[in-house]
Order: structure tokens, then C-alpha cells, then sequence
């Protein structure tokens, strides 16, 4: 049934308003195995004709490695599906990043966009910089704390994104009473404020 | 014969794996959906029931190719 929500915890007034997923580097071993499992699977049917004969110790042998190719092509598409169940989402409240997969987790991380303090991007490398993919690491206010979002796609406008959204973020009503209320320069600063 | 016994086993976990597997992930995306665009779709064109019809195939495959196997293990 759907909730007409894009991830569980989302508020009533919380709007997606970019999601992006890791980028497909991550996925692509997952991706390369396939072919390779698929075609021992065939080469296994190929060759049944001529199994017939072997000895039991060959037979056992292949049956071995029949359920290696089964488990692995399991495994794979485990790995295909959590990639892409995995995603970073940019919201009007917050990031939010879901570790989700099918069977074994079930975790998210959020970061309000009023604690954000500096965001920067990093890309270091060939493959980053031909690939366009990079990290962002963002610096939680008050603390030397960051948090890091790795294998980011195009991080270029993922980073002007997250950017525009804090300031978006600041400079609404919401984001203002979020923030510490500062004294006028003529209003006297009381004591008790001070502590 | 208990090899026989045991590819057919292995074949229903297979595709009962396969079929729950499924059943999961189609529950999570129909809840909490999308609009998925050039820019979030793998390579820009690859959607994820690419992948589970893939799996369905392959699954399948893999489960012919395992009874084929199981024959040879039967007496003669």
C-alpha cells in the first residue's frame, strides 16, 4: 500500500526535494560477476550430455561448484538491490541517509540542516575526476563532528543543492526560529541571556 | 540418491529465496516510492525491474540447469 511517503520517519511537512543514489562504481563488480555465473550456468547445460560417463567424483565435484554459481548469483543480486535501495535524500528539513536492504538492514541517518555549519567536497583521483564522483563531507555545528557521504554522483551539484537548501533552510521562518535569537546593538544584554 | 534429494532442496530454497526476496522489495518501493529521473537511474536508463526479471531468469535457469544435474545422480 502506498504511504505517498519516500522513506519511513518521513513529516507531514518534510518534501523530498533531491534523492540521489551511490555512484554505480559500487554496484559494478555486482554488475560484472553476472555475465560470467550466467555463462556457466549454460556452460553446465552444454555439457550435461557428456557428464553421463564421468565418475562420481567428477559429478560431485560439479555439483559443488553448481551451488557456488547458485549462492553467488543470490549474493550479487543481494548486492544489486541494497545499492539500489540505498539512498541519500536532501529535504527542506534535512539529508537523510538510508541504509536499507532486503533482508539484513535497516538504518537511517539524518542530519538537520541547521547543523550544518561547512560542507565541502572532495574529489581525489583519476577515477573520481573522469567518473565525477566524489565525497561530501559536511561539518556539524559546534563540534568537530562531520559526517561523510561517500561515492556521491555529479557532487558538484549535489554540494550547490545541499547549499542552497540550507540557506533556503535559514533564511525561512522555520530556520529562524531555529536560530538563536541575537540582541539589537542598542538593546542592553541582560545577565541572565549572557549565562 | 541423497544427492538427488538434496539439488531438490536446494532448488525449492532457491526459488522460495527468490520469490520472498521479491515479495520484500516490491512491499518497501510500493510504500515509499520515487520519481526516478535520468540522473537516479543506474547508467541513466536501467530501472530496477530490469534487475528483478534478470533475477527471476536467472533464478529460473539456474533451478532447470540444478534438475538436469539431480538426474544424474539417480539410480539407473
Amino acid at each position: 500500500m502506498s504511504t505517498h511517503r519516500n522513506f519511513k520517519g518521513q513529516m507531514e511537512s518534510e518534501v523530498v526535494l533531491c534523492f540521489f543514489r551511490k555512484h554505480w562504481i559500487d554496484v559494478l563488480p555486482s554488475l560484472l560477476i553476472l555475465p560470467f555465473l550466467f555463462v556457466l550456468l549454460v556452460g553446465l547445460i552444454m555439457s550435461f550430455s557428456a557428464l553421463h560417463g564421468t565418475p562420481r567424483a567428477v559429478q560431485a565435484f560439479l555439483l559443488i561448484g553448481y551451488l557456488a554459481v547458485l549462492f553467488f548469483i543470490h549474493r550479487q543480486f543481494m548486492a544489486i538491490f541494497y545499492y539500489l535501495l540505498r539512498t541519500v535524500m536532501i529535504t527542506n528539513y534535512r539529508i537523510v541517509e538510508i541504509d536499507r536492504s532486503v533482508f539484513f538492514r535497516d538504518s537511517k541517518d539524518s542530519i538537520d540542516l541547521s547543523k550544518i555549519q561547512d560542507i565541502k567536497k572532495i574529489q581525489n583521483g583519476i577515477l573520481e575526476n573522469i567518473l565525477n564522483f566524489g565525497t561530501l563531507r559536511i561539518v556539524l555545528s559546534g563540534t568537530h563532528i562531520s559526517a561523510n557521504i561517500t561515492s556521491v554522483p555529479r557532487p558538484d551539484y549535489q554540494f550547490k543543492k545541499i547549499n542552497a537548501v540550507k540557506q533556503q533552510f535559514l533564511h525561512s521562518e522555520h530556520g529562524f526560529r531555529a536560530l538563536p535569537r541575537e540582541a539589537p546593538a542598542d538593546e542592553p544584554v541582560m545577565v541572565e541571556d549572557i549565562v | 540418491m541423497a544427492f538427488f534429494f538434496l539439488l531438490i532442496f536446494v532448488q525449492i530454497a532457491s526459488l522460495s529465496l527468490c520469490a520472498i526476496t521479491i515479495n520484500r522489495l516490491y512491499a518497501y518501493i510500493n510504500r515509499y516510492s520515487f520519481d526516478e529521473s535520468v540522473y537516479t537511474l543506474l547508467f541513466g536508463f536501467v530501472r530496477l525491474r530490469y534487475f528483478v526479471w534478470f533475477y527471476v531468469f536467472l533464478t529460473l535457469f539456474g533451478a532447470v540447469v540444478g534438475v538436469f544435474l539431480a538426474t544424474l545422480f539417480l539410480p539407473s
